[in-house]
């Protein structure tokens, strides 16, 4: 089966598990008055979501093929700015930003000392500074 | 029509020290990111939103429209230098742009491509300026029932033209409409879609929508690809004469027409939506090669084919605000951020705009013809600058673009909430890229989205659910006529071209 027909088929699940479960659980009943209720338009887009899908899964189409090890990287970065983001929480933006900055920036292969400088340590000082010191606006 | 004394009070209200010093701000900010390849306005847009939450609402805007006509200018710098533009638009640019470099004019080129590209941008700001009033006060004279076809004329348009395919195209359309429906329904007001998250009763925070689908899943993509490695660019020679450096004034006039042709062409598509201005820098730059006496010499270096190019991807910019702000309707992606740009600051677009904030939209039209002025002058000094800029390997930058987008959602959009919602969103971005569905269609569908809604609603209301209630709107029905042919003219031509969709 094709990139194409997976996402066809995938967008089809998506639809039902929306119509049939989640869209009827998050949204309220409601004693109708002569407006539209208000689950009636989410289960109609998620009803084109799937009917969209349908045909993407019943067309033709070249065979794609998805760069996994690519998608791994920019999923283990995703997963470093997620860890990023938790460390703010809890350690603060001062710390934590530039610790993500500095890993980035190694891990994507910079090793001048200058610009691990620049990027690692100047950049997040100087949003700190600028937002916190100068503007008075509380970063986490 | 709007009363005289509010126009002049508009303008007024540009040329103060705070809107000019942010648009010159924006201006500048722009036309470095535009320096660097793979940003880009749109980016810089989406990013610097959140921090114009506390701007008065003239200054905010005017801010992300100079980050946005600046960034067209700096794109061609790359372009010119690397062969590899810094934004899709300066694609074409680079045609001509890069050969003339070559032949050690680069600093000719730039100049070339900065002249061409405010000359297109403010041609196409004076049709802006001359046509948008008028034209509210015929969107003005639409009722819901209008309104609600025009945006399904939009919706298709978008889908056909940007999809990708139509049915890639639906699918993002209708994921980003039914984004648009979480928090409180605008009928009875109960919450729809929002997992007990009392936060997302006012919906999704655009600046995570914005940043978590446009900018970050790029950011990360390119970090994922990229080595800290700065790209090889032409030097710029310190001591050349001055024809090889200059744009005379006799090859600036001999460019006239090309850029009329490119301005021209640039307005027309950008008032169009979903089409856009790299599509336009191409279109102008064939037309201009296919009418030229030595079509030949384009591609070597001829400075026709960057005047082309640039005075229509610049004058797309001024263009996409007609139907942003006489219908309400985005014409790019761009356009689309600064519908939440208005929305940030409880601003409706559309035609009520020029009845209840002229004074923000003459002002607004200052600030953009004094944003041409800023472009001139600060590409004209920074150009030796933008040339080192596109050295600096843009890694660095990218992560600091990444630090800028969570600070910019922890202010802007509720805190820590606002930073895992723009964390879930690039999670979305990322697989809808990986699926191949457009993001672009998403975001401006999602943008739609309320208004969408809202106009359905009063529709179903004056037509009380009923179909033949449409017989007395011949303006509808003359736009789902026109918009049926669109669809059957757009299904033969892909047809014809046995394109799978």
């Amino acid at each position: 089966m094709t990139l194409h027909r997976l996402t066809g088929v995938f967008f089809v699940i998506f639809a039902v598990a929306m119509i049939w479960g989640v869209i009827p659980a998050q949204t309220e009943t409601v004693y109708p008055d002569g407006s539209i209720p208000p689950e009636v338009l989410p289960m109609f887009y998620a009803a084109m979501i799937g009917l969209f899908g349908a045909a993407l899964a019943c067309q033709r189409a070249e065979a794609t093929a998805l760069d996994l090890r690519q998608g791994a990287k920019t999923a283990g970065f995703f997963l470093l700015a997620l860890v990023g983001v938790l460390a703010m929480q809890h350690v603060g933006f001062l710390l934590a930003a530039p610790a993500l900055a500095l890993v980035l920036l190694w891990l994507v292969g910079e090793r001048r000392p200058l610009w691990l400088a620049l990027g690692g340590l100047g950049g997040p000082v100087l949003i700190w500074t600028v937002f916190e010191v100068l503007l008075g606006r509380l970063l986490p | 029509m709007v009363p005289f004394d509010v126009i002049l009070a508009g303008l007024a209200g540009t040329f103060t020290p705070v809107v000019l010093l942010y648009v010159l701000a924006g201006v500048v900010i722009g036309q470095f990111v535009g320096a660097v390849p793979g940003i880009g306005p749109v980016m810089a847009i989406a990013i610097a939103i959140p921090f114009t939450f506390v701007m008065d609402p003239l200054v905010g805007i005017s801010f992300l429209v100079g980050i946005g006509k600046g960034g067209l200018v700096g794109g061609a710098v790359p372009a010119v230098l690397i062969n590899t533009p810094g934004t899709p638009d300066a694609a074409a640019t680079a045609f001509d742009g890069f050969p003339l470099a070559r032949q050690g004019k680069p600093m000719k080129a730039m100049r070339m491509a900065l002249y061409s590209s405010v000359t297109g941008d403010t041609a196409s700001d004076i049709i802006l300026i001359t046509v948008s009033a008028p034209l509210a006060i015929v969107a003005l004279k639409l009722g819901p029932v209008e309104i609600l076809f025009l945006l399904l004329f939009a919706f298709t348009v978008i889908v056909c033209l940007v999809g990708g395919t139509i049915a890639r195209g639906g699918v993002a359309l209708f994921l980003g409409l039914l984004l648009a429906t979480i928090g409180l329904d605008p009928e009875y007001a109960t919450p729809r879609l929002i997992f007990g998250q009392t936060e997302l009763y006012d919906g999704v925070p655009l600046e995570a929508i914005a940043l978590g689908i446009l900018v970050l899943p790029e950011v990360l993509r390119r970090l994922a690809q990229g080595s800290g490695l700065s790209r090889p660019a032409i030097e710029i020679p310190a001591d050349q004469p001055a024809a090889d450096r200059r744009i005379s004034w006799r090859e600036y006039w001999s460019c006239r027409f090309a850029m009329l042709r490119g301005a021209s062409i640039g307005t027309v598509l950008g008032a169009l939506p979903g089409i856009g201005s790299t599509a336009a820098a191409f279109i102008a730059y064939a037309a201009t090669r296919a009418s030229a006496k030595d079509p030949e010499s384009f591609g070597k270096g001829n400075i026709q084919g960057i005047a082309a190019a640039e005075s229509a991807n610049s004058a797309v910019v001024g263009a996409n605000l007609i139907p942003l702000l006489t219908l309400g309707i985005p014409g790019s992606v761009g356009a689309a951020l600064l519908i939440g740009a208005f929305k940030i600051h409880g601003i409706q677009p559309g035609p009520l705009l020029f009845d209840q904030q002229a004074e923000l939209i003459y002002g607004l039209f200052g600030a953009m013809i004094a944003a041409n002025f800023m472009n001139f002058w600060v590409g004209q000094a920074g150009m030796r600058l933008w040339s080192t800029v596109v050295k600096a390997p843009e890694l660095v930058i990218f992560t600091l673009a990444l630090l800028l987008c969570i600070t910019g959602v922890y202010l802007g959009a509720g805190g820590m909430f606002g930073l895992y919602t723009m964390l879930a969103c690039t999670l979305l971005g990322l697989l809808l890229s990986a699926l191949g569905i457009s993001v672009i269609v998403f975001i401006i569908a999602f943008f739609l989205g309320s208004r969408f809604e809202t106009t359905l609603s009063q529709s179903y209301s004056l037509t009380g659910g009923s179909l033949q209630e449409l017989a007395n709107y011949p303006v509808a029905l003359a736009l789902l006529v026109l918009n049926l042919a669109f669809i059957a003219l757009f299904t033969r031509n892909r047809h014809r071209r046995a394109l799978p969709d």
